[in-house]
């Protein structure tokens, strides 16, 4: 399979005040990170809060330059933002004046698609996230939930080949969230996407991910790459969580652990 | 209700006015019955006089406030948007001319203008730029940055981000500074209409004043507050109509 995405030792260092010294220290947010993410895989990102996972999807979206290194999608060096990538921020990011119709509307306007199939193509995703209903009310009238699920929708209504997604079912509830990640599952094998996805849950990182890249912070660099060998549909009601499953989120556990660990004694 | 209880307000304080005057706790000659004033402004508006000065002085704000809006939003944009630098740098400048007191910048206006149109429209556009220019700078500079990065992320630029975002995120800042203009141009319009006007609001105060036409002056202080109050609240309707995503802060305690 060919190689969809190629970081290369994508380095962003910040300088900030340090709280002893008063002095500006550099502090690595990426250091060295190194990773190949072939068509069509789907990659999760997990990491303690702070090691760089928002950032590295930040340098990946195009908004911003790496101080040093390189990332090269279909072997073009990225250089700006541009459609071939959906983007689900952090923060929902929604577009206060538009209401949630226009929301998801706004890629496909860059697109340049006409307007009757603008309507179409939104109408269904915004029933894909299960709002429909609400096409005509405005982001302030949504619960934090409901705005995620917009920005999902919004992210995927153009079609992009890869999406970046960063904890974009955090804000939802457990239901809701079972019932997205499965509908990401099933438009990500009809569609072929290449997925990189962030989450500070090992359950939605073992459930969603062909590979679980953890990460350790200060400086933020892969600890560990975790291959997910496993059949999906991970967990179903029938089938319950199996050994092998739960055993990859306790490898996943140690993981984290271990680098938290090690970081507090490497500040003391 | 908020509106109910501003119009009971606003009776209640013409009703003690009254009051006062009939009761000689108000000296009538210096400030005369609420009703005389009502007597005149009725005589005034009989006689079709009323009209031409409410007319003659929403022209001339009309244009100032225009020309002012017209200039400010481009300019706003501009620093706030492409040239952040060159704004912090004229900030100060501009915050030192807006605080010219513009009753002392009359003369200079008409010396530079003559005794015209010019230099009243001139007079009200000066002073009604400033509001509109800060609140545009600071409209821009308000707007979510998170939301200038999802469209960016999209590859949304120039044409698309301006109207797409920095204008609709703008808008409600814009209005409130427009609306200051506003009250600032009727506060100024005494000033400018001072200068050779044969019509204007201001000019009836001038004038009646001159004359010692007691109520006639009430009658231009009472429609300048009049009509300030309408226009203005003209450009909340707008405002509110333009802006319907944002939460109604009236309802947060
Ligand atoms: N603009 C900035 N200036 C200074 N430091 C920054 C800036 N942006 C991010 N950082 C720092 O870089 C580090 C990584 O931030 P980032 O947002 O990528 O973390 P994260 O892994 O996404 O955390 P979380 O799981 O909490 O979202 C943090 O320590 C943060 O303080
Ligand atoms: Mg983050």
């Amino acid at each position: 399979m060919p190689n969809k995405i190629e970081l290369n030792n994508i380095s962003q260092a910040y300088y900030i005040k340090s709280s002893e010294t008063n002095k500006k220290v550099k502090f690595y947010a990426l250091k060295d990170f190194t990773l190949s993410v072939s068509d069509g895989e789907f990659v999760v990102v997990v990491g303690p809060s702070g090691c760089g996972k928002s950032t590295l999807l930040d340098i990946l979206s195009g908004l911003f330059k790496a101080n040093s290194g390189s990332i090269a999608i279909d072997g073009q060096i990225v250089n700006g933002p541009a459609l071939d990538r959906g983007f689900v921020m952090q923060s929902y990011a929604l577009f206060p004046w538009r209401t949630i119709k226009k929301n998801v509307e706004f890629g496909l306007e860059l697109k340049k698609i006409p307007k009757k199939e603008r309507g179409e193509i939104s109408a269904s995703f915004i029933e894909l996230v299960g709002l429909h209903g609400y096409e005509n009310r405005y982001p302030y009238e949504l619960s934090g939930g409901m705005k995620q699920r917009v920005a999902i929708a919004r992210a995927l209504a153009y079609d992009p080949k890869v999406l970046l997604m960063d904890e974009p079912f955090a804000a939802v509830d457990a239901q809701t969230r079972e019932k997205l990640q499965d509908e990401l599952v099933s438009i990500w094998q009809k569609t072929n996407k290449t997925i990189i996805f962030v989450t500070h849950s090992i359950e939605e990182a073992v459930t969603l991910a062909d590979r679980v890249v953890v990460m350790t912070e200060n400086p933020g660099t892969i600890k560990e790459i975790v291959p997910i060998n496993l059949p999906r549909p991970r967990i179903s009601v029938e089938a319950g969580i199996s050994e092998a499953y739960s055993a990859f989120v306790s490898r996943i556990w140690g993981l984290l652990h271990n680098a938290e660990e090690s970081f507090e004694s490497a500040r003391l | 209700m908020k509106k109910y209880i501003s119009v009971i307000v606003v009776a209640f304080f013409f009703l003690i006015w009254e009051i006062a005057a009939r009761l000689n706790i108000l000296d009538t000659q210096f400030i005369p019955a609420f009703s005389t004033v009502i007597k005149e402004t009725l005589a005034m508006a009989a006689s079709g006089d009323l009209f031409k000065h409410i007319f003659a002085s929403l022209l001339r704000l009309f244009f100032g406030i225009g020309l002012a809006v017209l200039i400010s939003l481009p300019l706003g944009f501009l620093l706030a948007g492409w040239t952040p630098r060159l704004s912090a740098f004229l900030n100060p400048l501009f915050t030192n001319l807006s605080m010219a007191n513009p009753f002392t910048l009359i003369p200079v206006f008409m010396l530079l203008l003559g005794m015209g149109e010019v230099s009243k429209i001139g007079i009200i556009f000066w002073v009604t730029l400033w509001p509109a220019l800060f609140s545009a700078i600071s409209g821009v500079r308000q707007i979510d940055p998170v939301v200038l990065k999802a469209a960016r992320a999209m590859g949304a630029s120039g044409v698309k981000i301006f109207f797409a975002i920095i204008l609709p995120g703008s808008v409600n800042r814009i209005f409130t500074g427009v609306k200051s203009s506003v009250t600032l141009g009727f506060t100024v319009l005494m000033g400018a209409e001072m200068i050779g006007s044969k019509a204007g609001l201001g000019f009836i105060i001038f004038t009646s004043n001159k004359n010692y036409n007691i109520p006639k002056l009430y009658v231009g202080i009472l429609m300048i507050a009049i009509t300030g109050a309408l226009v203005n609240l003209l450009i909340e309707k707008m405002q509110k109509s333009i802006v319907v995503w944002e939460e109604n802060v009236d309802r947060i305690m």
